[in-house]
């Protein structure tokens, strides 16, 4: 379409052209490939289903109960560690209890 | 069509009617599809994406309105969201040209490459262009042109669809070949967009 040619009733003609265009066949095997999507899908679906009670709430509380137990694990390694560190003082130190009623005294 | 046993089927996810759904609607939605997304390639993946919605969202249909035009409703709105990612992932790829992580993008391209088997060969140039014309027409006006004009449905049809009543959808048709016919008009006289 040139300069010279054109004309609104080109274009109309242009426009209406947009009517003009034919049916198309689906693609071979089209139904095939979404069928198998769609089976697809349903087994994702159950996979998803078998942790399905695992709401947000549940991993929240989950959550809690790990950093919970963490806390409580931390304090007790510290204070136990604490008591080791000590007894290995007065060991090295010759303040133990265990040392000073040793037969050999 | 739309028994309630077909409908329950469809909801109870029953091979057999998705069988069924898709025999009666896969031409439908594909060519719905093709006069958004004018290139087989990707209009066979959005209509695919159509029935992946439908067999997902199938429980969410109340029956307010018939099956075909929620099934229409699902197609138009995939082909949408399909040309506004194509669009984005244009930006983005200039916006990378420019800030120097150059991806080489051709700006003035379209955001599919034309290829749809229902134009004649003769007439290829001349629907590419219209279709880039659509394309840049506001999104009610583009949506209303295609199903009408290029889908061939009728005014009840494309107002059901888009929840719109009869008299807006002629408003929107007539602003739609309006800025069609300036848009075209423009574009051969400067010979490009």
């Amino acid at each position: 379409m040139n300069d010279k040619k054109i004309t609104p009733e080109l274009i109309d003609e242009l426009i209406d052209s947009a009517s003009k265009v034919e049916v198309v066949n689906t693609p071979p095997f089209f139904k095939d490939k979404v069928l198998n999507r769609l089976s697809q899908v349903t087994v994702e679906r159950q996979q998803a289903e078998v942790l399905s009670w695992f709401t947000p709430k549940y991993q929240i509380a989950m959550l809690l109960l790990f950093a919970a137990l963490n806390i409580v694990a931390i304090y007790s390694y510290r204070s136990s560690s604490k008591q080791q560190e000590l007894q290995t003082f007065a060991e090295a130190y010759g303040f133990s209890e265990s040392e000073s009623e040793s037969i050999l005294n | 069509m739309e028994d309630k046993q077909f409908l329950s089927d469809l909801k109870e996810q029953k091979q057999l009617a998705y069988n069924r759904l898709l025999d009666e609607f896969q031409a439908r939605v594909f060519n719905t599809c093709l006069s958004f997304v004018p290139n087989m390639e990707d209009a066979e993946d959005v209509a695919q994406e159509v029935f992946i919605e439908v067999y997902n969202s199938i429980n969410k249909f109340k029956g307010n309105s018939k099956l075909s035009t929620w099934i229409y409703r699902i197609s138009v709105n995939k082909s949408l969201e399909f040309i506004r990612k194509k669009n984005t992932k244009k930006r983005f790829g200039f916006m990378q040209s420019i800030t120097g992580n150059a991806i080489p993008v051709d700006k003035s391209s379209y955001f599919t490459e034309y290829n749809h088997p229902g134009v004649q060969l003769e007439n290829k140039e001349r629907n590419e262009t219209l279709y880039r014309a659509i394309n840049q027409l506001p999104e009610a006006q583009r949506v209303v042109f295609t199903l009408h004009k290029i889908d061939g449905l009728s005014y009840k049809e494309v107002s059901e669809i888009t929840n719109k009543s009869v008299s807006s959808i002629e408003s929107l048709l007539f602003r739609a070949k309006k800025n069609l016919k300036n848009g075209l008009t423009k574009y051969y006289k400067k010979d490009g967009w």
